[in-house]
């Protein structure tokens, strides 16, 4: 369901950037140069090729109004439902047991470096960002509040750095509510001490 | 048995290499000794493209090319063949006879066939665009292409009974023999299966099956009229710890709390799925043997008891205190004789009640072997520098950066 | 005592992300006078802690802890009692309000003066008594300047200091963006997140610190303009806020809420409170002691709320499930009486602002009250119950 629906996205942006969907891009476009007239040059068609854009390339910065955006849209909703954005990933690794970490970074050199990129690394249009509360809200546990762990999620270590670090931002700015530790005040200091012998 | 065909196969050898000798030698004594003939030249092109791609029968037993005979996602192979290319050309033996007639054909070269690519790339797109099936990696069950822990659907409808809401999931699917006077061992399917409505309601069933497809519908089917009703606590977990057995089979299950996770047995985890528990904790001691871990498990939950039961039973209050709600104790149950006021009267401990007066073994955690030796010691006070390190590192980066907030 | 010595670089702590909490412009509503006197009186306290009120479910509300794990137990109806009991207690441990005392100005002390230790160094040395269990008002801070001057560290330089070696759980050194930034603080207001914004500020700054005053009061009045003081109901902050609008003689929104929820008693309580802290010559307290003996207080409610979990299987009365149907009792129209009189008196006098609003008010108030009268009354003769009463 994931790649059929992030294709809908790709085309609604007329971006392919996904590799799973990039599987079958080079047929579908010689397709849509087949259909079209003959009188289409040789060098269009080249053009055309040239310009399809990379799926692994991550060197355009999406700016965090249109990750929010994009939080907000139909085809986020088509992509994920109503789950979080980590819930229908899994990690590939051999043998019964993942390694403990996950991997350092999914992508080096502005390219996706990997097969499997973990869930943020994979839709470029979720930035993490402090800004972007939506986002943030998936990643922390409703029960002891604090950031679900890159072995629940499977966020590479580089995207679980970026992560706590914009949801601390976000709480420090007010933009994430948290439990406040309860303090208990002793009277007797701001009051003095006549109060105490009162009470 | 095995040195007797050797030898006859020796003797074939050698009849062979006599017999090319006499031949050859009958024409001239320079040349040199080959062989004319080899399965290059006796058998059909078929049977050798045969060879090299696909694996033998004694290969395929051992699980050999796997990857071959899947269904691709267009055959390129299509409309091409060989010696017809792209610049059309008489090829004597490959794409032409060698003698037509009396005349002896030679190489030669003829014009450029212009409607091939065109027709080849025709044929590519009426192929229309195949999809590899992609199952979502949530369900693909437990282990590779495996049956186990997949979802198999909603049993059948049944009259005007229909299985709305239900799944199924499959458990153990093997292969068993039975020995027939007439067919000697005969192989069939064996499935386990649970359904359940995630609501409480659950069944399982073993069936066996000629095909595996049968088996899969016989079990399926069959759990679907083997529903038991299942008491949750609040939706989402047991009502209270338990142990149960079945056989060499022993489960301790304990409820946990909101958000806590299945944390079990891969089989257990599956049931409760299908019945809609959500927290738990369980440890299987002894035979691990799936089916009585199944049987185990829902005896246990058959036989679980509601708080009124239980207070009813013990004439005390239960009271429930949550960390969540600083400590907050909440009643859960009152007997509805006269509880139990003196204080002399023995309290039990709930847990022990519920597990029937056994205690679960908590290990000490042993320190590993290396935890006395000088070189560990040496790491430790060497490690001890950096022990806030990492919340240095974040501590910096939260706060430097580009405040730009709109 | 030991003077354990501890050398700082004062240069360093103001190094670290300075922050003015200049940032947020003051508020309009300061107090003028110390407000502490009027606020520790006894009187004062109970009213603020009558009108806080105590909803268990809200005290005791969920809150995200590391470990949420539930314990499951065996109790005799004793040691339930007893429990109860301590969950009164631990619920009035946490509505404990923050103190409200005048803002603390900054005094240099100089303890010597010392110009043959001028020079000795480039930067100031900082001193801190870290004697376990001392109160932080207690703990001693000095500073040798570079000068040779030995003075008290001024509070800025002695929090930091406390924060340093007993850190208190929340703070945090620099002052978080959410208090130094209009815009973002702005938008907490606007999403409503009151009970957020008081319990960091409680934890991030001492009620005598200037910006404790500044930003509480603006909470306070952003509150009374969105007029969700339902939000504060049952949290350590609502006695602040009713002692916050009474002192500046802005009761009347907050009053406007409590009849419209039908808190009556609360509204008396809140009217006496302003004659009070004003020193209006009315009688107010033969009204109090009278509801005083009609209505029983919020922890005596909650225990009884407590305790009627532990009869619920037992046979209730036909006049209990009327009380419960209609949610009043002859006792409570009573106290209604009597406090809608005080409470009219009130809007006839001159202290009153908002007097159409609040008449309006209590006009339906008074009709949904006798409508409910004549129903439970209907109810009772329905039943039978006159009889056994009288």
């Amino acid at each position: 369901m994931l790649p059929l629906a992030r294709g809908i996205y790709s085309n609604l942006l007329q971006i392919t950037r996904n590799g799973r969907v990039a599987i079958h891009t080079a047929s579908a476009l010689r397709c849509k140069a087949a259909t079209e007239e003959s009188s289409v040059n040789e060098e269009e068609k080249e053009a055309e090729a040239d310009s399809a854009p990379d799926g692994k390339d991550r060197t355009k910065v999406i700016p965090v109004e249109t990750s929010i955006r994009y939080l907000k849209s139909d085809a986020y909703k088509t992509t994920y439902g109503e789950e979080h954005v980590w819930t229908q990933y899994r990690r590939n690794h051999k043998g019964m047991y993942a390694p403990r970490k996950t991997r350092k970074q999914c992508i080096r050199q502005g390219k996706i470096s990997t097969g499997n990129p973990c869930p943020i690394c994979r839709d470029e249009y979720l930035v993490l960002d402090y800004r972007n509360t939506e986002l943030l809200q998936q990643f922390i546990s409703p029960y002891s509040g604090q950031v679900l762990s890159y072995s629940k999620t499977g966020l590479c270590q580089k995207s679980h750095l970026r992560l706590t670090v914009a949801v601390e931002q976000a709480r420090d700015c007010g933009l994430i509510t948290y439990d406040v530790p309860f303090r208990e005040y002793d009277y007797a200091e701001y009051y003095g001490k006549k109060e105490e012998q009162k009470k | 048995m095995a040195g007797l065909l050797l030898k006859s196969i020796q003797r074939w050898k050698s009849s062979l290499r006599v017999g090319n000798f006499v031949n050859l030698g009958g024409l001239s004594s320079n040349l040199l000794i080959s062989r004319s003939t080899s399965f290059f030249n006796k058998l059909p092109a078929e049977d050798i493209w045969r060879g090299v791609t696909a694996v033998s029968n004694a290969g395929k037993k051992r699980g050999r090319g796997k990857g071959t005979g899947k269904k691709i996602a267009k055959d390129l192979n299509k409309g091409q063949a060989i010696g017809i290319g792209k610049k059309t050309c008489i090829w004597p033996g490959l794409n032409a006879p060698i003698i037509r007639g009396n005349e002896l054909l030679h190489q030669q070269k003829q014009s450029e066939n212009i409607d091939r690519e065109k027709n080849i790339q025709k044929i590519r797109d009426s192929m229309g665009n195949f999809k590899q099936m992609k199952i979502n990696p949530i369900d693909r069950g437990w282990s590779g292409t495996k049956m186990p822990g997949r979802s198999i659907g909603p049993p059948d409808t049944v009259g005007e009974e229909e299985f709305t809401s239900f799944d199924t999931f499959v458990l153990e699917n093997k292969i068993v023999f039975i020995m027939k006077g007439n067919m000697g061992r005969k192989r069939r399917y064996s499935v386990l299966s649970v359904t359940g409505n995630k609501n409480g309601l659950a069944g399982f069933a073993l069936a066996k099956g000629p095909e595996v497809r049968t088996a899969l519908r016989k079990s399926k089917n069959r759990a679907g009229q083997k529903l038991m009703s299942i008491n949750l606590y609040e939706n989402r977990t047991i009502n209270h710890d338990f142990y149960t057995g079945f056989g060499k089979t022993k489960i301790f299950v304990s409820k946990k709390p909101d958000g806590y996770g299945l944390v079990c047995h891969r089989a257990l985890q599956t049931i409760c799925k299908a019945i809609g528990i959500r927290d738990l904790h369980a440890k299987i001691e002894g035979s691990t043997n799936l089916q009585h871990i199944v049987k185990a498990f829902f005896i246990g939950l058959m036989r679980q008891k509601t708080y009124q039961d239980i207070a009813n039973e013990s004439c005390l209050h239960i009271v429930e205190s949550q960390m969540a709600r600083n400590g907050y104790t909440e009643i859960k149950a009152s007997p509805h004789m006269d509880p139990k006021n003196a204080d002399n009267d023995r309290i039990i401990d709930f847990m022990q009640f519920t597990l029937g007066n056994k205690i679960v073994l908590r290990k000490k955690s042993v320190p590993p072997f290396y935890a006395q030796s000088m070189g560990y010691t040496k790491h430790e006070i060497k490690k001890e520098r950096f022990r806030n390190q990492a919340n240095v590192r974040l501590h910096k980066l939260v706060n430097n950066y580009n405040y730009n907030y709109t | 005592m030991s003077l354990f010595r501890h050398i700082r670089k004062l240069n360093a702590l103001q190094n670290v992300r300075q922050l003015s909490s200049a940032g947020l412009k003051s508020s309009t509503l300061q107090y003028a006078t110390d407000p502490q006197p009027q606020f520790t009186d006894a009187e004062t306290q109970q009213l603020l802690q009558s009108m806080t009120q105590l909803q268990l479910d809200k005290v005791f509300r969920k809150r995200t802890v590391p470990d949420n794990s539930v314990h499951t137990q065996f109790m005799t109806t004793a040691q339930l009692e007893k429990e109860f009991l301590q969950t009164i207690e631990k619920a009035q441990q946490l509505l404990q309000m923050p103190p409200v005392v005048k803002i603390k100005e900054d005094t240099e002390r100089i303890i010597s003066k010392d110009p043959a230790l001028k020079d000795f160094a480039t930067t100031k040395y900082v001193f801190t008594d870290i004697t376990f269990g001392l109160p932080q008002s207690e703990r001693k801070v000095v500073v040798r300047d570079v000068d040779g001057t030995l003075s008290y560290a001024t509070l800025d330089i002695t929090k930091r200091m406390n924060q340093l070696y007993f850190p208190l759980d929340g703070r945090k050194f620099y002052t978080p963006r959410m208090f130094s930034d209009e815009q973002l603080f702005q938008r907490c207001l606007d999403e409503h997140k009151y009970e957020f914004i008081l319990d960091r500020l409680t934890v991030q700054y001492e009620p005598y610190e200037a910006e404790f005053h500044n930003i509480s009061a603006k909470v306070f009045e952003h509150l009374n303009e969105s007029k969700q003081f339902d939000q504060l109901r049952s949290t350590r902050h609502f006695g602040p806020m009713a002692f916050f609008y009474a002192w500046h003689r802005c009761i009347d929104d907050l009053l406007y809420d409590m009849i419209r929820r039908d808190y009556l008693l609360n509204a008396v309580q809140l009217i006496a409170l302003s004659y009070k802290i004003h020193k209006v010559p009315l009688d107010y307290q033969a009204t109090l002691r009278q509801l005083e003996e009609l209505q029983p207080s919020p922890a005596v409610k909650a225990l009884a709320e407590l305790r009627s979990g532990l009869r619920q299987h037992q046979a209730k009365g036909i006049e209990n499930e009327i009380q419960t149907a209609i949610g009043k009792t002859e006792t409570d129209f009573q106290a209604d009486e009597i406090s809608l009189r005080f409470i009219e008196q009130y809007i006839g006098s001159e202290h009153a602002l908002k007097k159409v609003q609040l008449e309006l008010a209590v006009q339906t108030l008074k009709e949904l009250n006798l409508e409910k009268q004549q129903l439970y009354e209907g109810l009772k003769k329905a039943h039978g119950v006159q009889q056994q009463a009288s």
